[in-house]
């Protein structure tokens, strides 16, 4: 115990002795870790905006269904309405929001024009969200019922307007035949030239008359209150919100397509890291190395006064954990600070390729992840680096003759 | 300056180990950067060169109705003027006619909207791997053909009976039953589960709304085709546009406008990569930064005692920005030259990335990674690391700007 205490005395006072050569040592530690996570912020961050935009706001993060519902989205395997439970799922503080919805596919004909859509029918409250506020492209969310709201490109393919009535033909509950006039309110910017074709937004009583599913939930869409890669809720929800025949989906089980291409492309991310690591890894060992030379002298004055090598190389390893842990808390701070201004002031894509991106729905930003667990782990990782760094200085004090110099 | 470049030069290797370290750092940062970006590039050219081939082809005629919204009527006008263009070029291939159609698609209780393409099967497979990836049953003349994923979703198989609903040309619903006669694999998810084929004889009178098969032969919304080398396909297309006389509303587009997020991912990659490069870039203009802070505290002594032996204060700074600007320097064309040549040697034998990445299969990938060189990005990085070096020297620079030569010198 007093060895220990004297070896930390030691090495805290070490570090004070010469107080430049700490601060660059661990300036070296705390920057290393500053761009690590802006890196890997980024990379995750960029997958974060995917995720938003290709599920965030359509299919949902997590959707609620009936067990046989997947894959085949079929309009029979629809909940029963039940409010209870859904004001249940609305009191968990993990779920942002939570909106029943009924939808299938039915084609729309206005004259001699038709397409085939997807009808999504969405209830009042959900109208108001912001995001669907946002999307509307002309007229306006106030309805009457047998009211639809067409993606711009599909208003566009069937020519029409606000205000045109449209006919909706298509395969109802329990195989019963679904028609119904539907009059035009709006149109949609859904942010994707994909859903512009083909998304028919309506009413969710008016979805139920179409289809003849009175009192039927097609799924219920949860958005959690954290949508970060690393976390993923469906299994914890799935366990507080237990109900017969209802199943937790979460979008990474919907859309494998999406998951294997962020696996795919996080593979050389890590690999980019890995090649940052790597040169890292070699400025912390030239610092180390440096400051083994430098100290030569004094290691040899120390043993040469009778110290025991493995004490003072218990010394000056103990400041390299103390410069390392110092420097990464330094660093961890520093790289927070840049991913929330990298947040708040995002980098763009610039260009053609900023418009073509644009054209696809996306937002041409590069977003950080503000993921907690990217510090945590880079700090890990660059203190282990520093640590294996050390051995040279320790090669250094077990090589020292007490003689020479 | 000569004789300043040469004691920044000696002073870099009076400690060889510590310089040798920065220098392998920047040769290994700059090696494994270049690599990475072949690799990278590799994989995006051949994931192009596999979304080509699966779905987007190499250039397609259309009437310009059709492409803006997907118009059943808007038919184009006298294809067979098209062919006989494609079929007189020399670098074209092969080409292959399509109806297409918007549907919804029936079986049993599930439903699915789907895009029908009515072929001739025989050619089409010489332009698209779709219908030579047919897994169970075959690209037949009465029924359809399905891709897994759909059949996989709507819980349909081989001889199960669907039902298509759609509009013919005059505006009229069309529902017909079709038996499923083929299933095909192997091709990117999103168009197993749109795509259907369909045969052109038991569609068309249906389309058209007449029977008359004559009429059906000159119906068509896209002829796709296949050059031979597609560095030249712009000046195919160009003269594949000028032999046809008065084209009306067709257009002819490569699939860089067919497809026009495949052509900019490219584009994508490079800038991503680029700064990607700047930021391991950036974190080694640190470390050298760090090195000569270091080196110049250490050596106040020295410094101090060529001052006073009369070297001015400007040529002790630029001897510093010498020093570090040489250290950057040293290792950049190492590692540009050890990359360019690992890029050259892999590119030939290839990487396996069997059993590494299942994702990069999903995309239609072959499970070998075949980098390309990119030369292009060699000025650029040389240029990075140049500034930043430049860059990481003022800080030192200055500091043994500041250094007093008779203080400097009592500095045991």
């Amino acid at each position: 115990m007093n060895a220990a205490r004297l070896v930390l005395r030691l090495a805290w006072r070490n570090l004070g002795r010469n107080r430049r050569r700490s601060l660059i040592t661990g300036a070296a530690i705390a920057f290393a870790l500053f761009f690590a996570i802006i890196l890997r912020s980024l990379q995750l961050g960029v997958y974060n905006h995917m995720v938003a935009t290709v599920v965030g706001s359509m299919s949902g993060y997590v959707q609620v269904s009936d067990t046989a519902y997947w894959p085949s989205q079929n309009l029979d395997y629809a909940l029963y309405e039940d409010q209870e439970w859904l004001d249940e799922l609305r009191a968990d503080r993990e779920i942002a929001s939570a909106y029943p919805r009924l939808q299938g596919f039915s084609l729309l004909s206005v004259g001699d024009q038709s397409g085939v859509a997807q009808w999504i029918g969405i209830s009042p409250e959900e109208a108001k969200e912001p995001m669907w506020q946002a999307r509307l492209a002309s007229g306006s969310w106030n309805s009457t019922p047998g009211s639809v709201w067409l993606g711009k490109r599909l208003a566009e393919q069937l020519r029409v307007s606000v205000g045109d009535t449209l006919v909706a033909m298509g395969q109802g509950f329990q195989g019963s035949m679904a028609g119904a006039a539907w009059v035009v309110a709006g149109t949609l910017n859904m942010g994707n030239p994909e859903l512009e074709k083909r998304s028919a937004v309506v009413g969710l009583a008016d979805a139920q008359e179409f289809a003849g599913a009175y009192g039927m939930w097609s799924y219920i869409q949860i958005t959690p209150r954290s949508t970060e890669l690393s976390s993923d809720p469906t299994a914890d929800l799935s366990a507080r919100h237990p109900r017969d025949g209802a199943h937790f989906l979460g979008w990474q089980t919907r859309m494998p397509e999406l998951i294997q291409m962020i696996q795919a492309d996080s593979s050389g991310g890590k690999v980019i890291l890995f090649i940052l690591y790597v040169v890292i890894g070699f400025g912390l060992l030239g610092t180390m190395i440096m400051l083994a030379n430098e100290r030569q002298r004094e290691f040899a004055m120390q043993l040469a006064m009778g110290m025991r090598r493995g004490l003072l190389a218990g010394i000056v390893f103990t400041e390299v954990v103390l410069l390392s842990v110092a420097g990464a808390l330094v660093g961890a701070v520093l790289g927070r600070v840049a991913v929330l201004i990298l947040d708040r002031f995002p980098l763009r894509l610039q260009g053609d390729v900023a418009a073509a991106v644009e054209q696809q729905g996306w937002e041409p930003i590069l977003p950080p992840s503000l993921d907690w667990s990217i510090s945590l782990t880079h700090g890990g990782i660059i203190v282990v680096i520093a640590l294996l760094a050390a051995a040279w200085p320790l090669r250094t004090v077990f090589k020292t003759s007490p003689i020479h110099r | 300056m000569n004789l300043l470049i040469q004691m920044a030069w000696r002073n870099i290797w009076r400690s060889p180990w510590r310089s040798g370290v920065v220098v392998g750092a920047m040769a290994l940062g700059v090696w494994a950067g270049v690599f990475m970006m072949g690799l990278a590039q590799g994989v995006n050219d051949a994931r192009t060169a596999s979304a080509l081939d699966d779905y987007v082809g190499h250039a397609q005629i259309t009437d310009s109705n059709f492409t803006a919204n997907q118009d059943v009527q808007a038919l184009l006008a006298q294809p067979e003027r098209w062919t006989a263009a494609l079929d007189a070029h020399p670098e074209v291939e092969s080409w292959s006619e399509r109806l297409v159609l918007m549907a919804v698609l029936q079986a049993g209780a599930a439903s699915a909207p789907v895009q029908i393409l009515a072929v001739d099967p025989e050619r089409e497979s010489r332009v698209f791997t779709a219908p030579r990836n047919v897994v169970s049953g075959a690209l037949g003349s009465e029924g359809i053909t399905l891709g897994q994923k759909l059949a996989d979703q709507l819980g349909a198989g081989l001889g199960d009976r669907v039902v298509l609903s759609f509009q013919d040309v005059r505006g009229e619903i069309h529902t017909v039953l079709f038996a499923v006669e083929g299933i095909y694999d192997g091709v990117s998810n999103l168009i197993e589960g749109v795509q259907v084929y369909a045969p052109l004889t038991a569609l068309a009178p249906e389309v058209l709304g007449g029977d008359s098969l004559a009429m059906a032969r000159g119906a068509v919304h896209q002829i796709h085709f296949r050059v031979r080398t597609l560095d030249s396909l712009d000046a195919t297309v160009a003269q594949i546009q000028g032999a046809v006389a008065e084209p009306g509303s067709a257009i002819v587009r490569t699939w860089r406008g067919i497809s026009p997020d495949l052509s900019y991912a490219d584009e994508v990659l490079a800038q991503s990569l680029l700064l990607f490069m700047a930021v391991i870039l950036f974190a080694m203009a640190f470390g050298i930064l760090n090195t000569m802070l270091m080196a110049i505290l250490e050596r106040t002594r020295e410094l101090g005692m060529l001052m006073a032996i009369g070297l001015t204060r400007r040529k002790v700074f630029r001897l510093v920005v010498w020093e570090t600007l040489l250290l950057s320097l040293a290792g950049m064309p190492i590692g540009l030259l050890l990359g360019h040549l690992t890029i050259a040697v892999t590119s030939r034998t290839g990487i396996s990335i069997d059993g590494v990445d299942k994702g990069l299969a999903e995309f239609g990938l072959q499970s070998t990674i075949y980098p390309v060189s990119v030369p292009e990005f060699y000025l650029p990085i040389a240029l990075l690391v140049a500034v930043l070096g430049l860059l990481s020297s003022l800080y030192p620079a200055r500091k043994a700007l500041k250094l007093n030569p008779i203080e400097s010198m009592r500095v045991l």
